[in-house]
């Protein structure tokens, strides 16, 4: 028999939101990961361009 | 060590010393998310499916620990990169007409598959509800294993150049098909028996987690599905493995003879079959294995299926295109030895669960705790063994070593692998810690997730969620 996690209730309010809202929220953190990625990639390659390198 | 070497030549060493430690390094890392990544698919499923919350436990347990690897994983690797362009210049130069693109491509599968998902497995679940999240852990593991394809795709074009054309000044360039520059001869041997060997060292880290704990606490649920996962693997995918890297052996037989006569301790050849070594000096100057213990003919059993066939051994390779023996010869060993040592673990939990004593017998627990680190040690032993075994080429058969570097000096080159050690050991060090901390704690039922740690607390207002009896949710 399942046991019901007493902190499954943010899953399960996610779940009560319409597909669209939750498809936009897997954009959002989709996209913050990756340009936050991103900006430390550049970060490092300016660092690696730098003329003292 | 450098006595007798001039200015380049040594700077060729440490250049090449340079590339060894960081990627030995780096390799650690990858070798453990690849499997990490899919076990957390695994364990979210199983979730999914049954409805279970033990399986959520261990995911997010898991989860925290993959992420810190895979952080690291990503820094470490940065310094790949770094070096191509320092060290490896003229390398580069020559072709990088050729891996250019397949690289681009590992690093556009890290940025859109691994990286921006792990953001929604990390931070999503309370937002995109369960099957989103799932699918996002999938992508993340897909995309894992989407990373290992280009890489070691990358390295076996090294090994087995296929596609490609000669452009004017000696650059290599893509012939008219990609798919003979991506898919050459020894890329799927390759890619199996590396992607199986992430999977079973992550399996021997998991195995030797639930058994530590469950030294202490034989009765914890969460400790005991682990440690049965684990083992399942070590005993299913260990002879899958052995049988993989034998096919790989034999393709490296075809491609590549010269490094499976180093493998073998085969300076002389066997015109009425080689033997066996299991064990040996390799003396290079002398072009002899020395103390060598073997079984007669079992080399040309194995590698040829036939006792008495021939094998050819280095006397048959011009001096200038041996690679060096010591270090292939024990580094293979090491690696089978360990593959072997994998498979025994796998059938002693086999057998433990014939007899019901999968989480009864102490013995057991405290040899896959010893076993804990014994992938990551087997993968870099594989990885040096195919990488000297490569020498004195980069590009096998085609463009030299010592062709391959920059015009460095040694003074330079020694100054940064002196900080790569220094940083890496305190960087990685500190990591390697952290991990070590998360899982010294015992997974519990209630498991907090990365946005629990980050959130207000759970327990408010003097309410405290009910735990679960241990061994009530198995």
């Amino acid at each position: 028999m399942a046991i019901i996690d007493p902190r499954l209730d943010g899953a399960d309010q996610a779940e009560a939101r319409p597909l669209w809202q939750r498809l936009g929220w897997m954009v959002a953190i989709w996209l913050g990961s990756v340009l936050t990625l991103g900006a430390v990639a550049w970060v490092i390659r300016s660092w690696l361009n730098s003329p003292q390198n | 060590m450098f006595a007798g070497l001039d200015p380049q030549a040594t700077a060729l060493v440490l250049a090449r010393m340079q590339f060894a430690f960081t990627v030995s390094f780096h390799f650690i890392f990858p070798a453990f998310s690849i499997g990490l990544a899919s076990y957390l698919a695994v364990l979210e499923g199983l979730w999914l499916k049954t409805g279970k919350p033990l399986y959520l436990d261990l995911f997010r347990y898991w989860l925290k620990i993959f992420s810190v690897a895979f952080a690291m994983g990503v820094v470490s690797g940065l310094v790949m990169s770094y070096q191509f362009g320092t060290n490896w210049s003229v390398f580069s130069d020559k072709v990088g007409g050729v891996i250019g693109p397949l690289m681009a491509y590992e690093v556009l599968t890290a940025f859109f598959l691994e990286a921006g998902f792990l953001g929604v497995m990390l931070f999503g679940m309370k937002r995109v509800g369960r099957g989103l999240h799932f699918a996002a852990t999938l992508m993340v593991a897909l995309g894992t294993f989407v990373s290992a394809f280009w890489i070691i795709s990358v390295n076996s074009w090294m090994q087995t150049p296929t596609g490609f054309e000669m452009g004017p000044g000696g650059q290599f360039l893509p012939g008219p098909s990609w798919a003979a520059i991506i898919f050459n001869p020894s890329f799927p041997y390759r890619l199996v028996h590396t992607v199986i060997a992430a999977y079973l060292t992550t399996a021997l880290v998991v195995g030797a987690v639930g058994a530590w704990h469950l030294l202490r606490d034989r009765t914890n649920a969460h400790s005991r599905k682990m440690f049965s996962m684990a083992m399942w693997m070590a005993a299913l995918v260990a002879p899958v493995q052995i049988v993989a890297g034998d096919m790989h052996g034999l393709n490296t037989l075809e491609h590549q003879p010269a490094k499976v006569m180093a493998m073998e301790g085969h300076y002389q050849s066997h015109p009425d079959g080689a033997p066996l070594y299991l064990f040996g000096i390799p003396d290079d100057k002398a072009q002899r294995l020395d103390y060598a213990v073997g079984i007669p003919k079992a080399s040309s059993l194995i590698l040829k299926h036939d006792p008495n066939a021939p094998l050819a051994g280095l006397d048959t390779i011009a001096p200038e295109n041996r690679p060096p023996v010591w270090i292939v010869f024990w580094s293979f060993r090491i690696m089978v030895g360990i593959g072997f040592a994998m498979l025994g673990l796998g059938l002693w939990s086999v057998l433990a669960r014939t007899r019901r004593r999968l989480y009864e017998w102490p013995m057991l627990h405290r040899a896959a705790v010893v076993m804990g680190p014994s992938g990551f040690v087997a993968v870099i032993a594989g990885w040096v063994t195919t990488e000297v075994g490569r020498q004195p080429f980069t590009v096998y058969g085609l463009l030299r070593t010592a062709d391959s570097v920059s015009p460095i000096a040694a003074p330079a080159v020694a100054a940064s692998l002196l900080a790569f050690v220094v940083i890496y050991f305190a960087v990685f060090g500190v990591g390697t810690w952290y991990i070590l901390r998360l899982m010294s704690a015992a997974p519990e039922p209630h498991e907090d997730g990365p946005e629990e740690d980050e959130q207000a607390p759970i327990r408010t207002a003097g309410i405290t969620p009910a735990h679960q009896p241990q061994g009530g949710v198995q």
